[in-house]
C-alpha cells in the first residue's frame, strides 16, 4: 500500500503547488519537500517495511498496477526528487506553471511503468506529453518553436500509440496486459509496427527523432534532464513490456527494430560530435543512447532484455547527471556554447568530476555502470547468433564517435581555454545543484562497482517479461 | 422458423453494411474536405465527421460512445475555430489541383492497401478495413502536405477518430473511449494554445517557418 503513495504524492503535491503557485518559493518547497516524502516512503518499503512487490500485487487487482517495474519505477521517483531540488536553486521565481506540471510528469511517468490496464496507461501517456509540451514553452522565444515540433511529432506518435493499445484490446479482449493470450501473427505484426512508430517518436528513434534537440536545446535543464534521462526510459520500458507482451515477439520486428536501433546509435552520435551548443550535444547523445537500448530490445532475448533494462536505469542516473553538471555550467557562466567555455576544471571542480563520470558511464567505460549493461547487450548480442554479433560488432564501432565526443566536449569546457581569452567567470553554485550532482556520481560508481544487486533484479524481471 | 430468422439477421446485417457504407463515404469525403478546405471550413468539416460518428455509435447501439463523441467531438472544432479566430492562416503548400491529385492518389493507394491485406481482417469487416484505411491515407495526406499547426492537428484527431471506430468495431469499453475522447479534446486545446503563442510570438503557424531551430 504505501508504494501507491509514493505514486499518487507527486500528483497530490502537484495539486497543492497548482494552489499555492502565486507564490513560487512557497510552492517550490512544497514540491521538494513531497517528492523527498515520496522518495523516502519508497526507499523504505523497498529496503526495510516489506517487500514492494508483494504489497503491490495485492493492489494490482483494484488499480492495475503491476511490481513489475518497480525496479524502472524506483529511479523515476529518486531522480524526480534531485531534479526537484536542483529547481530549487536553477529556476528563480518559477512560472506559475512550472512545479505542478513537472511534478504531474514525474508522478504519470513512474505509476506508468508499472501499469497494466491499456486504457489507464493510454491517459498517462497522454498526461505526460501534453503536460511536457506546457513546460517547453517555459522560457518563451524559440522555445514555442521547439513545443509546437515537440506536440505535433509525439501527438502523432501518441495517436500511433493509442491506435496499437485499442488494436491490443479488441485482438485479446481485455484491458489487462497481465492477461493476454495468444493472437495470429499478422496482428501482432501491426500492432508491433505501430507501438514502434508511437513509442519509437518518444524514445526519439531515428527517423522520429527531429523533436528530441530542439525540445532538450530549449526546455528548461531539469526538464530537460528528466525527459532524457527518465520519460524516455519509462518509454521504452512500457515498449520493451507492450512488445513481449504479445507472445511471440516476431523475429522481423526484432530485426526491423535492431536495425532503427543502430541507425539512432550512429545519428546521435555522429550528430553529437558536431554540436557546439552544451544542451543539443547532450540531446544527440541521448538519442545515441536510445539506440543502445533499442538495440537490446530488437536482440530479444532474456539476457538482452536484462542488459536493456539495466542500460534504462542506467541512463536515467548518467544522463541526469551530465544534464545536471551542464546546467551548473549554465547557471555558474550563463554560457552554454561549447567554443566560450574552457578552463572551468579548476573553478568548478564538483562539476568537473561529475561530468567526467557521466561521460565515462555513458560510454561504457569499467568500472562504471555503463559498462555492466552495454557489456550484457553485447553479450547477448553475440549469444544470439545469425546476424547479431555483426550487428554487436557494428554497434561498437557506430559508438567509437560518442566517446570522442565527450572527450572532446569535457576538453573544451573543463581543461583548454581559448588562449586569446580568458576563462569565463563563474558564480557561486547553490547547494542545490551540488548535492545532486554528487549523490548520481556516486550512484554510477556504486551500481557500476556493485551491480549484482541490480543485475538479479533485472534478469528476473526480463524472465517474467518474456513470460518464463 | 429458422430459415425465417436466417433471413432478419441477413436482413439486420445488410443494414448495417450499408449504413457502415454510407456513413464511411461520408466521412471519407470530410477527411478529403480537410485536404482542401481552409482553416476555418477544415474545421467544420472535422465537427461533420464528428456529428457523423457519433450518430454511427449510435446505430450501432454504443449509447455511452455516442453521447461521449456527440458531447466531446463537438468541443475540438469549436476550439480550433477559436484558435483560428486568434491566428492568420499561412499560404498553403499546394495548389488545389495538386492537392485534389494527391487526394485521389491517397484514396487509390489506401484502397489498394484495403485490398491486399483484408484476407487478413475478419470476413465480415472488410467494409470497415477499407475505410479504416482511406481514413489513415486521408491523415497522412494532411499530416505530409500542410503547413498550417491547425491544421497538422486536423490530421492528428482524424487518427485519433480511427482509434475510436477501432474501439467501437471490436468490443466497446467506455473507460477507454471516455480517454480517448477526453484527450482527444486535451490533445487541441494544447496545440491551439501553442498555436496562438506562436502566432503572438512570430506573426505565422506556418509549421516550415517554425524550424528555424532545425532539429
Amino acid at each position: 500500500m504505501y508504494i501507491l503513495y509514493t505514486l499518487i504524492i507527486p500528483l497530490v503535491v502537484a495539486a497543492l503547488c497548482a494552489f499555492l503557485s502565486r507564490n513560487s518559493k512557497i510552492c517550490a518547497y512544497v514540491a521538494a519537500a513531497g517528492m523527498t516524502l515520496s522518495a523516502i516512503i519508497f526507499t523504505a518499503n523497498w529496503f526495510i517495511v516489506t517487500s514492494a512487490a508483494t504489497s503491490l500485487d495485492t493492489l494490482a487487482a483494484d488499480f492495475g498496477l503491476s511490481s513489475t517495474g518497480l525496479i524502472v519505477a524506483y529511479p523515476v521517483i529518486i531522480i524526480g526528487t534531485l531534479i526537484t531540488w536542483f529547481s530549487l536553486a536553477y529556476i528563480n521565481n518559477a512560472r506559475r506553471f512550472y512545479y505542478p506540471l513537472l511534478l504531474v510528469i514525474i508522478g504519470t511517468t513512474a505509476t506508468a511503468v508499472i501499469c497494466t490496464n491499456l486504457a489507464a496507461l493510454s491517459a498517462l501517456l497522454e498526461i505526460s506529453t501534453l503536460s511536457t509540451a506546457i513546460l517547453v514553452t517555459y522560457r518563451k522565444g524559440p522555445a514555442f518553436e521547439a513545443a509546437t515540433k515537440y506536440i505535433v511529432l509525439n501527438s502523432i506518435g501518441g495517436s500511433f500509440t493509442l491506435i496499437a493499445l485499442i488494436l491490443m484490446f479488441v485482438s485479446y479482449g481485455t484491458l489487462d496486459m497481465a492477461s493476454f493470450g495468444s493472437i495470429p501473427s499478422n496482428t501482432i505484426l501491426l500492432i508491433s509496427l505501430f507501438l514502434l512508430i508511437g513509442l519509437g517518436t518518444k524514445i526519439g528513434a531515428v527517423p522520429m527523432h527531429s523533436w528530441v534537440p530542439d525540445t532538450y536545446g530549449e526546455a528548461p535543464i531539469p526538464v530537460s534532464a528528466f525527459l532524457a534521462g527518465t520519460v524516455k526510459g519509462a518509454s521504452a520500458f512500457i515498449l520493451i513490456r507492450l512488445l513481449f507482451a504479445m507472445h511471440p515477439a516476431l523475429d522481423v520486428v526484432l530485426l526491423f527494430v535492431s536495425i532503427t536501433a543502430l541507425l539512432t546509435v550512429g545519428v546521435g552520435a555522429i550528430m553529437a560530435y558536431t554540436q557546439k551548443d552544451l544542451k543539443r550535444f547532450l540531446a544527440y547523445s541521448s538519442i545515441e543512447q536510445a539506440g543502445i537500448i533499442l538495440f537490446a530490445i530488437g536482440i530479444g532475448s532474456s539476457a538482452a532484455l536484462a542488459g536493456g533494462i539495466f542500460q534504462i536505469v542506467n541512463n536515467m542516473v548518467m544522463k541526469t547527471l551530465l544534464f545536471l553538471c551542464v546546467g551548473a555550467i549554465i547557471a555558474a557562466t550563463k554560457k552554454r556554447d561549447i567554443g566560450s567555455l574552457g578552463g572551468l576544471v579548476t573553478k568548478m571542480p564538483i562539476v568537473a568530476a561529475g561530468f567526467i563520470v557521466g561521460a565515462l558511464a555513458l560510454s561504457g567505460i569499467p568500472p562504471l555502470n555503463g559498462f555492466i549493461s552495454e557489456y550484457m547487450i553485447l553479450q547477448a548480442g553475440f549469444q544470439k547468433g545469425g546476424y547479431y554479433p555483426g550487428l554487436s560488432v557494428l554497434l561498437l564501432v557506430l559508438t567509437l564517435p560518442m566517446f570522442a565526443a565527450y572527450i572532446k566536449v569535457f576538453q573544451r569546457t573543463f581543461l583548454a581555454g581559448d588562449e586569446s581569452r580568458e576563462a569565463p567567470e563563474v558564480s557561486y553554485l547553490p547547494i542545490y545543484i551540488i548535492i545532486p550532482i554528487i549523490i548520481l556520481a556516486v550512484l554510477c560508481v556504486l551500481m557500476g562497482i556493485f551491480p549484482t544487486a541490480i543485475t538479479e533484479q533485472v534478469n528476473n524481471l526480463a524472465i517474467a517479461i518474456l513470460g518464463g | 422458423m429458422a430459415a425465417h430468422r436466417r433471413s432478419s439477421v441477413s436482413d439486420i446485417w445488410g443494414a448495417i453494411m450499408e449504413t457502415v457504407l454510407t456513413f464511411g463515404i461520408l466521412w471519407a469525403i470530410f477527411a478529403c474536405a480537410i485536404v482542401f478546405l481552409r482553416d476555418k471550413w477544415a474545421a467544420l468539416a472535422l465537427l461533420a465527421l464528428n456529428v457523423t460518428i457519433a450518430a454511427f455509435l449510435f446505430t450501432e447501439n454504443d449509447l455511452m460512445g455516442a453521447v461521449l463523441k456527440a458531447a466531446l467531438g463537438i468541443l475540438s472544432p469549436v476550439i480550433i475555430m477559436l484558435a483560428v479566430a486568434r491566428t492568420s492562416e499561412p499560404t498553403p503548400r499546394f495548389s488545389k489541383p495538386t492537392l485534389i491529385i494527391g487526394t485521389v492518389l491517397t484514396i487509390t493507394l489506401s484502397c489498394l492497401a484495403a485490398f491486399l491485406v483484408q484476407s487478413q481482417f475478419p470476413t465480415e469487416r472488410i467494409a470497415e478495413t477499407y475505410i479504416l484505411f482511406v481514413l489513415l491515407g486521408t491523415a497522412f495526406l494532411i499530416i505530409g502536405s500542410q503547413r498550417s499547426v491547425l491544421k497538422l492537428l486536423l490530421g492528428i484527431l482524424i487518427l485519433e477518430n480511427i482509434g475510436t471506430l477501432l474501439l467501437t468495431w471490436g468490443g466497446t469499453n467506455a473507460l477507454f473511449a471516455a480517454v480517448t475522447e477526453i484527450f482527444v479534446v486535451l490533445i487541441t486545446l494544447t496545440i491551439a494554445y501553442i498555436a496562438v503563442l506562436d502566432f503572438a510570438e512570430y506573426g505565422t503557424i506556418d509549421s516550415s517557418k517554425l524550424i528555424k531551430l532545425r532539429g
